[in-house]
């Protein structure tokens, strides 16, 4: 497929990396020379640089053929506008734009991105996808890792297992008969930093990470079983207010229950942004390093630090001073994946990668069937696909145990009707049944495989 | 039209009071009072004859600071119209010093509403009419010169809002505006846009108190007095009013006019939109009437009354009215009082509850309406300015929100506010030094510079544990008054604007 991504910032990059590897034709087009030139040194894809709205700029990147463009510069309307370009010039297909300002974004005006008007098919909002996985891992603090999938019926929770969880050293196959009417599947556990879809008589050790795919009502259960309570939040610290930070106080600030949110911004006018923007939330202007102001945030007895500067290290390095001020839980954003094995020893509960999140929202656009939701897991070593089942698909109408999944896969969950069912041999998949997957990489095309039209239609 | 624009402001103002002396001529006429009719007939033609050769005389005088000419001539007309106002008055009047006749026109004028004539008799009708007119035309000058001459200068309250200096325009280095209005085209187009405004306002007012039941030449006086908010009444008293409790409710509805300018400006001046009550001014002033009225209302039942009377029904109603309408008059600095007034004081079991009106004059109405005192735009900009340092005592480091206009008032907006503030305060403690060497007593004196400087001349006869009557002051002591009320009037920053040596730059 030939992809054109216009805008090489964090997002394109991040983009053109994901596509690149796997064999998609990227090209990359961005004003600053410099950072083409870097791209086309990295990755495997072509450079143009040039503005990105351009007609003859998306020409010379080969806009006549391409299959998708993805407009992902910094600027709301030049993303708009090249869309708009891609679209009445050239023709281009598929056609998927960054926004940022929320008031493009409201609702009441999503008409504008019809075919006639603005011809935008997917909108992405990257600040915003991060600061919803954010609000999830404050909903389950007890998890490093969570995302909800099946319309929010069903979490994948990535829990760290330590001593005192009760399932320790048991089969998983004990567990079902255990548990059984518990509605969670264990779908991958990594261990040693391996990641790997555990078969029925594999046992959990102490040190594992586990990601489990449970029902949402189950999931106070779920995490029960596997040594973990829940608090609920009250107070909590936010050090970044950028798009991220300002999204998740505004999103904390919507909710019934009183939490109390104070924001830490260095620079003033992000503050005094972030401050017109917010109510009851304080705004703090200064260094979130600063162990003074962290003091004057009142860290000691918050519940939670949020830690979403765009600096990975000042994230890391908040999150360790937040902790070692008596702060009872410390997520941090982290962009470069290769950080995430230092959360063990800098005792950080948990991690937003804002990459998989931006990047899970684009593949689900890029896959082929009917696929609603991917989200990668680790630093793109699994995914989770959800997918609605299609009458031509060849799984369609199968029992579970007749699939030929391939080995490193797994079914976490099944929705038959708007209702989750535990998936066993037996279940029968049929048409029109929303199913969600764990599979390793590189059995990644093989699912999908599945869950396209089979040969036999034609 | 174009040559009258290019007469100085002065004269026009002239012409136009020259006028406008046609009115208690022609009620005069209408009455049988020929004397006064005669008076303000022959008055209107010399002024007339006056304003035209001073026309003449100055048509070809180039300002090189249009700016500084308009408050020259603003100044000058509140200072010297009024002895062309007391000219004819004074000779109509007959039994009168100069310097009275001259002080209940400035009084007049500056909307302020103080008379030495307290005895009901004193005056013919069409010389009520004449007050109350004079006052009329002041306030309609007021509305019309704060939009067109103080606004642009950052002046009279719009100073607190402002991004540019005090005394300065705005709008500097935008290169596409190739032609800035000149302040006489804002003075025709506003005047355009504001008159029939304020005329209508007046008119619907003055049937509503015909219908109410009062004597038209008696309510259009009282409607002319609650738009301009001047007090002035030609019945020693609104309580006396023939209108009763539908009359006042009537005035009490047009007082919303004199809190914020929003009620009539209709977004002519870049204000914040959105609804009238998220207005900071109107917001504010409904606060300070509901906080006051319940004061009164709540101190009967804290304080030990030696009223032991039995509180029916009728006497509560009419004791929170009296509050209710009292308070708002005395906030926009109009100083009527209600009949229930007496009732409010006694309920309250509180002598001195003329104190509260001291306070509520000093703070005022809105900014760029008729009303006086310290305005409640600069009043809000202090109380934003506290809260906010009060949250900084628990967070240092916090940021305020609000927006960059909010955050603006908070900090430049309460710093002129306080300039401002203590500007007044100066003030007061100046005239009320001034009046103590005429030998005004010094709580009299208090009060007295209070309401001049306010513009609230009711304030004298309510305030004070007795009444204080003009009347019985010295005329020193009336000259001192007379030019604190032009002061307050004008505000003390726009005369201080007049020495910014900007404005008097070739």
């Amino acid at each position: 497929m030939k992809v054109i991504i216009c805008g090489a910032g964090q997002v394109g990059w991040q983009i053109a990396r994901y596509l690149s590897g796997e064999n998609n034709d990227v090209t990359v087009v961005d004003n600053n020379p410099d950072l083409v030139r870097r791209a086309t040194d990295t990755l495997d894809v072509q450079g143009v640089a040039g503005f990105a709205s351009y007609p003859d700029v998306l020409d010379r990147a080969g806009a006549t053929d391409a299959d998708m463009i993805i407009a992902a510069t910094y600027s709301d309307e030049v993303n708009m506008v090249t869309c708009q370009v891609a679209h009445s010039v050239f023709s281009v297909q598929r056609k998927i734009a960054r926004l940022r300002a929320q008031n493009y974004l409201d609702t009441r005006y999503s008409d504008l991105y019809r075919r006639n008007h603005l011809p935008i098919d997917v909108v992405i909002s990257p600040e915003k996808e991060v600061a919803e996985a954010a609000l999830q891992r404050l909903a389950a603090p007890a998890a490093f890792d969570t995302e909800s999938f099946l319309e929010g019926r069903a979490q994948l929770l990535g829990i760290s297992i330590d001593e005192d969880c009760p399932v320790v050293n048991t089969p998983l196959r004990q567990l079902t008969d255990l548990f059984s009417t518990l509605r969670a599947v264990v779908v991958g556990i990594r261990r040693d930093g391996v990641l790997f879809a555990p078969a029925a008589g594999d046992q959990i050790f102490v040190g594992d990470d586990c990601y489990v795919f449970t029902d949402t009502d189950d999931m106070a259960r779920t995490l029960e079983i596997f040594g973990k309570t829940q608090h609920k939040q009250e107070r909590i610290v936010i050090i970044g207010g950028g798009n991220v930070g300002l999204g998740v106080a505004l999103a904390l600030e919507d909710r019934t229950d009183r939490v109390r949110v104070k924001i830490i911004e260095k620079n003033r006018e992000m503050a005094e942004r972030a401050a017109d923007a917010l109510d009851r939330t304080i705004v703090l202007n200064g260094d979130g390093l600063d162990a003074a102001l962290l003091e004057e945030a009142n860290i000691g007895s918050a519940d939670a630090v949020l830690a979403v500067t765009d600096d990975d290290k000042t994230n890391l390095l908040a999150s360790v001073r937040a902790k070692e001020m008596g702060c009872k839980m410390a997520i941090s954003l982290l962009n470069d994946p290769s950080l995430v094995p230092l959360m063990g020893p800098l005792d950080i509960d948990a991690y937003i990668n804002p990459r998989s999140t931006t990047v899970s929202s684009i593949l689900r656009h890029i896959r082929h069937g009917r696929v609603r939701g991917v989200y990668s897991i680790g630093d793109a070593e699994a995914e989770i696909i959800e997918a609605q089942v299609l009458s031509t698909s060849p799984i369609s109408g199968q029992k579970v145990r007749e699939v030929d999944f391939p080995e490193g896969t797994l079914i976490g969950g099944i929705m038959k009707g708007g209702k989750i069912v535990r998936p066993t041999g037996d279940t029968r998949i049929e048409e029109g049944d929303v199913i969600a997957i764990f599979a390793m990489s590189e059995d990644v095309p093989e699912v999908e495989r599945l869950l396209q039209v089979s040969i036999d239609f034609f | 039209m174009q040559w009258i624009v290019r007469q100085p402001f002065f004269v026009v103002l002239m012409g136009l009071g020259a006028l406008a002396m046609l009115v208690p001529s022609a009620h005069a006429a209408v009455l049988g009072d020929f004397h006064t009719m005669r008076v303000f007939f022959y008055g209107c033609i010399l002024f007339s004859l006056v304003t035209v050769m001073v026309g003449l005389a100055t048509a070809r005088d180039e300002h090189d600071s249009v700016a500084r000419s308009q408050l020259v001539g603003l100044l000058s007309a509140f200072t010297l119209l009024p002895v062309m106002f007391a000219l004819p008055f004074y000779t109509a009047v007959g039994t009168t010093t100069a310097v009275n006749a001259w002080f209940e026109m400035v009084s007049s004028f500056t909307t302020t509403g103080a008379t030495v004539y307290d005895g009901v008799g004193r005056l013919t009708p069409s010389q009520h009419l004449w007050r109350g007119l004079v006052g009329w035309m002041g306030g309609l000058l007021v509305w019309i010169t704060a939009v067109s001459i103080f606004a642009p200068l950052n002046l009279g309250g719009f100073e607190v809002r402002a991004s540019g200096g005090v005394g300065k325009g705005r709008l500097v280095g935008f290169a596409q505006i190739g032609k800035v209005a000149d302040p006489s085209e804002r003075l025709v187009r506003f005047t355009l846009a504001l008159a029939p405004v304020y005329i209508g306002l007046t008119g619907i007012l003055w049937i509503g108190l015909v219908i109410a039941g009062e004597l038209p030449y008696v309510a259009l006086i009282h409607a002319m007095s609650t738009l301009s908010t001047s007090g002035i009444t030609p019945i020693g008293g609104l309580y006396l009013a023939a209108s009763g409790f539908w009359g006042e409710l009537l005035i009490f509805a047009f007082f919303a006019f004199a809190l914020s300018r929003r009620t009539f400006s209709f977004g002519q001046a870049n204000e914040a939109q959105g609804p009238i009550w998220r207005d900071p001014e109107f917001g504010m002033a409904l606060v300070l009437i509901a906080t006051v009225t319940f004061a009164l209302f709540t101190l009967h039942f804290i304080g030990a009354t030696e009223n032991t009377a039995p509180a029916t029904i009728a006497t509560v109603a009419d004791a929170v009215w009296g509050a209710l309408f009292t308070v708002t008059s005395f906030l926009t600095t109009t100083g009527f009082e209600s009949r229930g007034w007496q009732e409010a004081t006694d309920w309250s079991g509180l002598g001195s509850a003329g104190l509260f009106l001291i306070g509520l004059a000093l703070i005022g109405g809105g900014v760029a309406t008729t009303a006086g005192g310290v305005k409640l735009l600069r009043i809000y900009a202090l109380y934003r300015h506290s809260e906010r340092e009060q949250d900084r005592l628990l967070y240092p480091a916090s940021v305020g929100g609000g927006g960059r206009d909010a955050r603006r008032i908070r900090r430049q907006g309460a710093y002129i506010s306080w300039i401002f503030f203590m500007l007044f305060a100066l003030s007061i403690a100046a005239v009320m030094v001034l009046l103590s060497l005429t030998g005004v007593q010094f709580e009299t004196s208090m009060v007295l510079a209070v309401s001049a400087l306010s513009t609230t001349g009711p304030l004298a006869a309510v305030a004070a544990e007795t009444p204080i009557a003009y009347s019985g002051i010295p005329d020193a002591a009336k000259v001192v008054l007379a030019f604190a009320m032009v002061l307050g009037r004008l505000e003390t920053l726009a005369i201080i604007a007049l020495f910014n040596p900007e404005i008097w730059q070739r």
